[in-house]
């Protein structure tokens, strides 16, 4: 009789041990993605699709050769070329007019590619001409689809997706965003043609209401102010007296 | 700029007019969301509602009656009985037909929450609120299939059963002071007896499907209901006694402080005097509506879907309904038997006297107890909660246990509960009696909690 009785008990004690530790669950924040509007943050080191550097704007100005792709620290040495086990990667280069030899055509087959890192790590130029950038939804219809010309592996470089496509003073003006110094004046005629910015790496189109709003955020505290879509692509804005001059920084806001 | 600062505002200019920023779901949004909502919508449908049928009375509906055929007396008491019928069969229909919507939202909801999870996220735009919606619609559509081999007759009786025993348990759950479908003096009697068919309706089921999983289910699912009514039925016993009546709307007055001449007293729940009676009545109730752990009848990892595997469409959603509806409904009648109803613990008799003199004053009489309703469903989702938080909890049991649980354990501690309330209620006992059989009650049920809450 006492043992029924205490086994009882003591079975509704374990049973509310039970909705306790439910509960505590219920109250503890989400785990779940949402996928298509939140992405996963990745590492540094993450080894996704492959895109060519572009120079930081003061070497673009002190190195000034005037060759074509000259924006690229690529010297087309073909190391990586050599370096890739999968023979994904083919480089065209000519000898230029001042001795010099000058990037024609770079090209990655990505229906080969291992993303194993090779061509990086025998990159021999400082900074790496080569990397892995932290793109990882790269989808295609068609096999012809996923070899990247020197293009598009320009445009992967400069953290935008190769079938957004844009226009040339967009691109200009992307080019100038993703260089050092991480600060560019708009002029009127830049904002106005400006209506996909590049975020974090991801392209974000803002129409011109999400642009005055960004804008008066900035204007409400000169301090700095940012803002994040989908919690995760973050984009800073200081803005000086003058509300000309944006800065925007777009790297390495991780969680 | 400190870098906390900087994340605060992120957050707000996310809220503003980042996409992602919808998906940002915050646990006080959804909880305000999910019991403002439930509780005030239906407030707002049903009060209204049954406040206006006081309108409907002989005098008020004589002069438009003097205009039709029907100018006697007789007829016109008889037309405005009829209509008062009609509009209180409509509201009860929908308080049934809408509220399943809602709780199968909130379940899933809570289920996402207890694994981690958001649960619906994208139908309707805001936390997938029309998510049941657009399954419903999907359901409506969908094919009704009548296997070859069925009854058909039967194959479509048995989920109108069902619902119709849900819906039917409606029409004595007193809502509020005056929000009473039909208060029969045997309520609680006639609450048992209607609720019990829905066992009809799932046997009748599973053997018109013409299927073993069906048929198994449809007789699982009769051993459990025959076995958890009587825990379920001797748990009521002990408030009927505390009562001395079966009426509920007299059992919910007695909890509310409020006496028979108009006088004022303490209002006192009778969860205070019958807490183990309370959770042996919770507990049954769950296996009455065939929710885990007790959801033996359609267990998918031995019988597909149990009862229900051949049904398709509407009639499938009926047994889903019917579900859901007993789950309200029987919280609905823990809420007025256990919990006192639609009146607040303690306060209520003073609150309600003191309320009535100042809405007579204003001349607004029909203000008089508004809180009823939404107390009433606060008490009652509140329950609900505690169902699904169950149901997501324990795993299933295993059928000979299920039935050892029934008869070794809630059927014994019912008995010694009542017989234990009917010493202490003998009259050589009072006032006392009452009292030292309430606190032994919760020395038990305390002492269980604090052994669990204790680390």
């Amino acid at each position: 009789m006492i043992g029924y009785i205490s086994s009882c008990l003591k079975g509704s004690v374990n049973l509310v041990k039970g909705l306790i530790i439910t509960f505590k669950y219920m109250l503890k924040p989400v785990v779940t993605i949402q996928y298509p509007y939140e992405k996963k943050v990745v590492s540094e080191r993450y080894r996704g699709i492959m895109g060519l550097t572009t120079k930081a704007e003061q070497d673009m100005k002190d190195q000034e050769t005037g060759l074509e792709n000259d924006h690229l620290l690529c010297i087309s040495c073909f190391k990586c070329m050599d370096a890739c086990p999968v023979e994904c990667i083919d480089i065209q280069r000519e000898k230029g007019d001042k001795g010099k030899f000058e990037l024609k055509g770079f090209s990655i087959n990505f229906a080969r590619c291992t993303f194993c890192g090779l061509c990086v790590d025998a990159c021999p130029v400082a900074g790496k001409a080569i990397v892995h950038t932290r793109h990882y939804e790269e989808v295609f219809f068609e096999r012809k689809e996923m070899v990247f010309d020197l293009r598009k592996l320009d445009l992967v470089g400069q953290g935008l997706r190769p079938h957004e496509q844009l226009g040339d003073q967009q691109v200009e003006i992307l080019r100038r965003v993703r260089g050092n110094p991480r600060s560019f004046n708009f002029t009127q005629t830049e904002r106005e043609s400006l209506e996909t910015i590049i975020v974090n790496g991801h392209l974000a189109r803002l129409n011109p209401e999400q642009f005055d709003l960004i804008k008066k955020i900035a204007t409400a505290d000169p301090q700095g102010s940012s803002i994040s879509f989908g919690d995760q692509d973050v984009l800073r804005i200081l803005l000086d007296e003058n509300s000309q001059r944006f800065e925007l920084s777009t790297f390495g806001v991780d969680k | 700029m400190p870098e906390a600062a900087v994340r605060r505002r992120s957050s707000i200019a996310a809220t503003i007019f980042s996409r992602g920023a919808r998906f940002a779901a915050d646990w006080d949004i959804f909880i305000v969301v999910a019991v403002l909502g439930g509780v005030f919508s239906t407030m707002f449908v049903v009060q209204p509602v049954m406040m206006g049928l006081k309108i409907i009375t002989d005098e008020a509906l004589a002069p438009w009656l003097s205009l039709t055929l029907f100018n006697t007396p007789q007829y016109s008491s008889l037309i405005s009985r009829v209509i008062v019928e009609i509009v209180v069969a409509v509201v009860v229909l929908h308080f049934f037909a809408l509220s399943p919507a809602f709780l199968i939202w909130l379940e899933r909801k809570v289920s996402g929450r207890i694994q981690s999870r958001y649960g619906p996220m994208h139908v309707g735009g805001f936390h997938g609120w029309l998510q049941t919606i657009a399954d419903g619609i999907k359901l409506i559509s969908k094919e009704d299939i009548i296997p070859g081999g069925a009854d058909k007759v039967l194959h479509t009786i048995g989920p109108i059963m069902v619902v119709v025993a849900a819906v039917t348990g409606f029409v004595v759950i007193p809502f509020g002071n005056e929000l009473v479908p039909r208060d029969f003096n045997i309520g609680i009697f006639y609450l048992l007896a209607v609720t019990s068919v829905s066992v009809f309706g799932v046997v009748v089921a599973g053997w018109a499907s013409n299927n073993k999983y069906s048929l198994l289910g449809g007789m699982r699912s009769a051993a459990q209901l025959v076995s958890y009514e009587i825990p379920r039925g001797v748990s009521l016993i002990g408030v009927i006694m505390l009562a001395q009546s079966l009426q509920m709307g007299t059992i919910v007055s007695q909890q509310s402080g409020i006496g028979a001449n108009g006088e004022a007293f303490l209002a006192i729940p009778y969860i205070v005097f019958q807490p183990i009676a309370f959770i042996i009545y919770v507990i049954a109730s769950i296996a009455e509506t065939n929710r885990a752990p007790f959801d033996l009848p359609e267990a998918e990892s031995e019988l597909v879907a149990g009862f229900h595997t051949e049904y398709s469409g509407m009639k499938f959603a009926f047994f889903f309904m019917a579900e859901y509806g007993e789950m309200l409904l029987f919280s609905c009648v823990a809420t007025a038997l256990f919990l006192g109803g639609g009146s607040i613990p303690i306060v209520e008799g003073y609150l309600y006297g003191w309320t009535n003199g100042i809405f007579d004053s204003l001349h607004v009489p029909f203000l008089r107890g508004f809180w009823h309703f939404p107390v009433f469903m606060i008490k009652t989702y509140v329950l609900v909660f505690f169902y699904i938080w169950v149901r997501w909890t324990f795993p299933r049991l295993r059928v000979d246990r299920l039935m050892d649980f029934s008869w070794k354990i809630l059927v014994p501690w019912t008995f010694v509960n009542l017989i234990g309330l009917g010493i202490a209620l003998l009259p050589q006992f009072q006032p006392i009696g009452v009292w030292v059989f309430a606190a032994i009650n919760w020395l038990i049920v305390g002492g269980v909690l604090l052994k669990a809450f204790k680390k």
